[in-house]
C-alpha cells in the first residue's frame, strides 16, 4: 500500500475516532439532561449573597446582572405560567441573592415584589421592599426610596388588605416625594391619592377628606382641571356618606 | 533617567506586540458588545447592564494581560539571557526595573484607552454616556499599575507561574479584604489583632472600585477619590521598592 | 594611568548557594589575577571551570563569597566602571523584535551616548562587522554568526577601554573565526584591553599576550603563551597535560 494511502486512511481513522467521541459527548450530555427534568430542575441550588460576595473580587455588580437576566428568564417564566408553583422559595432566594450582590437593583425589588406578591406571597414582597429601603437610606440623594415605599403600600393593600399600614406607606412615599432630594410630584400625588382612599376604606373620613382637600387646593395652585374635577368628586363622595 | 526611558521604551516595543493584547483587546470587546444583547434580555435596566459589564470587562481583562506579562517579563530576560547585556552596562538594577514598569505600563494604558474609547462610544451610541463612569475607569488604571508593580515584585524572586499565582491570589484578596473584617469580629483577641493588622497592610483593591456609586450615578466624595488614588499610587511604589530591593540582591 | 591594572582579581571566590536538590556548587576557587593595560588575556579551561563565573563577577552580575574584585580601580557594581567595559555573553540571544541596528542603537542608549556619537558609532560598528546590509533585518531571522556579529558590535558601542568576551569563537565557521580574529587583532592594535574566554585553544595561540588555564574553579598555569609551551609542542598539548595532571590528583596545586 503506498504510502500516501496508508496516511490518508490513517487520518480518516483519527477524523472518524474524533466524531464518534463527539457523538457520545453530546449523548451523554442529552441523557444528563433527562435526570435534570425528572428532578425537576428548580432543584439547583441557589447560593448565598455572601458567599457569592467572598469570590466575587470586585465583580459582584456583572454576577448580580448575570442572576437577573437568569431570573428574568428562567423563573420569571416559570411563575408566569404557574403562579402558585412551589418555585416561590427558589424565586424568593434568586431575589435575595441579587439585592445582596447589588443592593441597588431597583428592578429586583420592585419587580421581584409583584412576582412574590403574585405567587402567594406577599410577606416576602414585604420583607424584600422593606429590605431596599432600609439600603437606600444610605444614599440620600440617589434612591428610589419614595417608589419603594409605594409599591410597599400597595402590596399591603392589594394582597395584604391591610389598609392600615399601607396608608402609611403611601403618606411616607408622598411625603418623601414631595420635596428634595426625592421630588417627584407624579408620585406625591399618587400617593396622597392612594392614602386617602386607605384612609377612606378604614372609614376615616375626616382624614380622607383632609387629604382631598390639600389635593384640591394642590390643583387648584398648578391650574390642574382635571385633579380639581377628581378631588371635588371625592369630596361630594365623602359628603354624600357623612349624611 | 534617559537609560529608564530606553529601558521602558524597549519594554513598550516588546509588549506592545504581544498576540496576548490583542486576544484580550478583542475578547473585552465582545463583552462590552455582549452587554447591549443582554441588556435587551433585561426589563428595563438595560443601560446598567451595559455600564456594569463594559466596566468589569475593561477591569479584567486589562488586569489580567498586566498579571500574566507582567510576571514574565523578568523572567523572559534571564531566559534568554539578555539580561546580561543590559545589567554588564552602566545601568543601574532600579534602572532596568523602573524601565520595565514604565514600558508595561504604557502599554496597557494604551490597551486601556483603546477599550475606553470602545466603551464610550457604545454608551453614546445607547444614549447611556454618563461622565462618572470615568472616575471608576481612572481607577481601573491605578489598579493596573498596582498589579504590575506587584507581578514584577513577586517575579523577582518567583518563577513565572508562582508569580502568577501569588499575583492572581493578591488581586482576589484585596478585592475581598471586607471579608477579613468580618472574620476578625468573630476571632479571638490576638487572632483578631493579627487579622486586623492583615487588613491594614494587604493591598485594598476595593479602595479602587466605586463601579457601583458610578453606574447608579449615586454622588461620591471627591476628597475621597483622590485619596483612593492616592492610596493606588502609594501603594505601587512600595511594591516597586521592594521588587527593586530583592532584584539587586539577584546575581545572574 | 598605565600602571593601574585593568582588572585585579584577589582570591576571588565564588560558591553557588545550595537550593533544593543540590548541594553548594564551587564555581571558582581563589582566583588571583592582575590583566594589565592593552594585554590580550585568554582564560582557558574546559565548560564548568569558572571562566563564565570570573566574567560575571568581573560586571558585577554576581557578587563574590569570599575575595575581591577590582575593574579600573574599582569594584564593578559601581556604573562609571561598567561605562568602560564591552561585554559579549556566550551564545547570545537578542530581543528578537528589534532589528540588528535598532539593537546596537537600544545598547549606546543605555550608555547615555549623545544622539550625534551614537549615530556615528552605529554606522561605522555595523560596517566594521559587515552587518550594514542586513541592518533593517529582525534579529529573529538572524543567523548564528550574524547574531555574533551584532553581539559584537553591540560590546563596541562604548568604544570600551575593556573588552570582555565570552567564548567569541564558539559556533562560528572558520571564515568567521578569522574575521573575528583579525577584528579583535584591531582591536588590541588600538590599545584595548581584551580579556577572552575559550576552550578553543588554537584560536587562542596567536592571539593573547598572556594566558590562564582555569580547572574546576582553580586558576592552575598562567604565563605567556611561550613560558608555559616550553616543555610541550603546543599549548594544546600542554593543556592536555594539564589537565590529566590535575583530574589524577585532583589535591595538587
Amino acid at each position: 500500500m503506498p504510502a500516501g494511502l496508508q496516511g490518508a486512511i490513517a487520518q480518516l481513522g483519527w477524523g472518524v475516532t474524533a466524531a464518534v467521541l463527539l457523538a457520545g459527548a453530546a449523548g451523554l450530555s442529552v441523557r444528563l439532561d433527562a435526570f435534570h427534568r425528572a428532578e425537576g430542575a428548580a432543584r439547583y441550588p441557589v447560593p448565598r449573597a455572601g458567599v457569592v460576595r467572598a469570590v466575587a473580587t470586585g465583580y459582584e455588580d456583572v454576577l448580580a446582572d448575570a442572576f437577573w437576566l437568569q431570573f428574568l428568564q428562567y423563573d420569571g417564566a416559570k411563575l408566569s405560567e404557574n403562579p402558585a408553583t412551589r418555585r416561590w422559595q427558589h424565586v424568593w432566594a434568586g431575589l435575595r441573592l441579587i439585592t445582596g450582590l447589588d443592593p441597588h437593583f431597583k428592578d429586583a425589588y420592585l419587580f421581584g415584589s409583584w412576582v412574590l406578591s403574585d405567587a402567594g406571597h406577599p410577606r416576602q414582597a414585604e420583607a424584600l421592599l422593606e429590605r431596599a429601603i432600609a439600603r437606600d437610606r444610605r444614599w440620600p440623594a440617589f434612591a428610589e426610596r419614595p417608589r419603594y415605599d409605594f409599591q410597599l403600600g400597595f402590596v399591603r393593600f392589594l394582597y395584604l388588605h391591610d389598609y392600615a399600614s399601607a396608608r402609611h406607606a403611601f403618606k411616607r412615599a408622598a411625603d418623601l416625594a414631595s420635596h428634595p432630594p426625592y421630588r417627584d410630584p407624579y408620585l406625591e400625588e399618587a400617593g396622597l391619592r392612594m392614602t386617602a382612599g386607605m384612609a377612606e376604606r378604614q372609614d376615616h373620613r375626616r382624614l380622607a377628606g383632609t387629604i382631598w382637600k390639600v389635593l384640591y387646593r394642590h390643583a387648584v395652585a398648578a391650574h390642574d382641571r382635571r385633579m380639581q374635577a377628581i378631588a371635588a368628586r371625592a369630596l361630594a363622595r365623602l359628603r354624600g356618606r357623612r349624611s | 533617567m534617559s537609560k529608564i526611558l530606553q529601558l521602558a521604551g524597549n519594554t513598550f516595543r516588546e509588549t506592545i506586540r504581544d498576540r496576548v493584547l490583542n486576544v484580550a483587546l478583542l475578547f473585552a470587546l465582545a463583552m462590552i458588545a455582549a452587554g447591549i444583547l443582554l441588556g435587551t434580555l433585561s426589563i428595563g435596566e438595560d443601560q446598567k447592564i451595559v455600564k456594569d459589564l463594559g466596566l468589569a470587562a475593561i477591569e479584567f481583562f486589562s488586569v489580567a494581560i498586566a498579571i500574566f506579562i507582567g510576571t514574565s517579563l523578568l523572567f523572559k530576560e534571564m531566559d534568554k539571557r539578555t539580561i546580561f547585556i543590559v545589567l554588564a552596562k552602566p545601568v543601574r538594577r532600579y534602572e532596568f526595573m523602573l524601565g520595565k514598569f514604565l514600558g508595561l505600563a504604557a502599554t496597557l494604558t494604551c490597551l486601556l484607552a483603546a477599550m475606553t474609547a470602545a466603551f464610550g462610544l457604545m454608551l453614546v451610541a445607547l444614549h447611556a454616556f454618563a461622565f462618572a463612569l470615568f472616575w471608576q475607569i481612572a481607577l481601573e488604571w491605578l489598579q493596573i499599575l498596582l498589579m504590575i508593580a506587584l507581578a514584577l515584585m513577586f517575579s523577582t524572586f518567583a518563577s513565572p507561574v508562582m508569580a502568577m499565582a501569588y499575583s492572581f491570589a493578591l488581586y482576589l484578596i484585596g478585592h475581598n479584604l471586607e471579608g477579613l473584617r468580618v472574620l476578625a469580629r468573630q476571632a479571638a483577641p490576638t487572632a483578631r489583632r493579627l487579622i486586623l493588622l492583615l487588613y491594614d497592610v494587604l493591598p485594598n483593591l476595593g479602595h479602587l472600585d466605586i463601579k457601583n456609586q458610578v453606574v447608579y450615578g449615586m454622588p461620591f466624595s471627591l476628597s475621597q477619590w483622590c485619596v483612593a488614588a492616592s492610596y493606588g499610587l502609594v501603594y505601587t511604589a512600595f511594591a516597586l521598592v521592594v521588587g527593586v530591593l530583592i532584584f539587586a540582591r539577584r546575581e545572574f | 594611568m598605565d600602571d593601574v591594572a585593568i582588572v585585579e582579581a584577589t582570591n576571588l571566590t565564588k560558591i553557588y548557594p545550595a537550593v533544593i536538590g543540590q548541594s553548594a556548587k564551587l564555581g571558582l576557587d581563589g582566583l588571583t589575577l592582575t590583566v594589565r593595560p592593552g594585554e590580550t588575556f585568554g582564560l582557558l579551561g574546559p565548560n564548568g571551570a569558572g571562566k563564565t563565573t570570573s566574567q560575571k563577577l568581573f560586571l558585577g552580575l554576581m557578587k563574590p563569597t569570599r575575595g575581591t574584585i577590582k575593574v579600573f580601580g574599582r569594584g564593578p557594581e559601581d556604573p562609571s566602571v561598567r561605562a568602560r567595559i564591552g561585554f559579549l555573553p556566550e551564545n547570545p540571544y537578542f530581543y528578537n523584535y528589534l532589528t540588528g541596528e535598532e539593537f546596537v542603537r537600544f545598547c549606546g542608549g543605555l550608555f547615555g551616548l549623545p544622539r550625534r556619537t551614537l549615530d556615528d558609532r552605529v554606522k561605522t560598528l555595523l560596517e566594521t562587522v559587515g552587518m550594514t546590509q542586513a541592518r533593517k533585518v529582525q534579529l529573529r531571522k538572524y543567523s548564528k554568526g550574524m547574531l555574533q556579529r551584532i553581539g559584537i558590535a553591540q560590546a563596541l558601542i562604548n568604544d570600551p577601554d575593556l573588552v570582555l568576551l565570552d567564548e567569541p569563537m564558539a559556533g562560528l565557521d572558520p571564515v568567521g573565526r578569522r574575521e573575528l580574529r583579525e577584528l579583535i587583532l584591531g582591536l588590541k592594535k588600538a590599545g584595548k584591553t581584551i580579556f577572552f574566554n575559550s576552550h578553543i585553544l588554537s584560536d587562542v595561540e596567536d592571539i593573547c599576550d598572556r594566558v590562564g588555564i582555569l580547572l574546576a574553579g582553580k586558576l592552575v598555569a598562567l604565563g605567556t603563551v611561550k613560558e608555559l609551551v616550553q616543555g610541550g609542542t603546543s599549548l594544546e598539548d600542554y593543556f592536555v597535560q594539564t589537565v590529566e595532571r590535575h583530574v589524577a590528583q585532583p589535591s595538587a596545586t
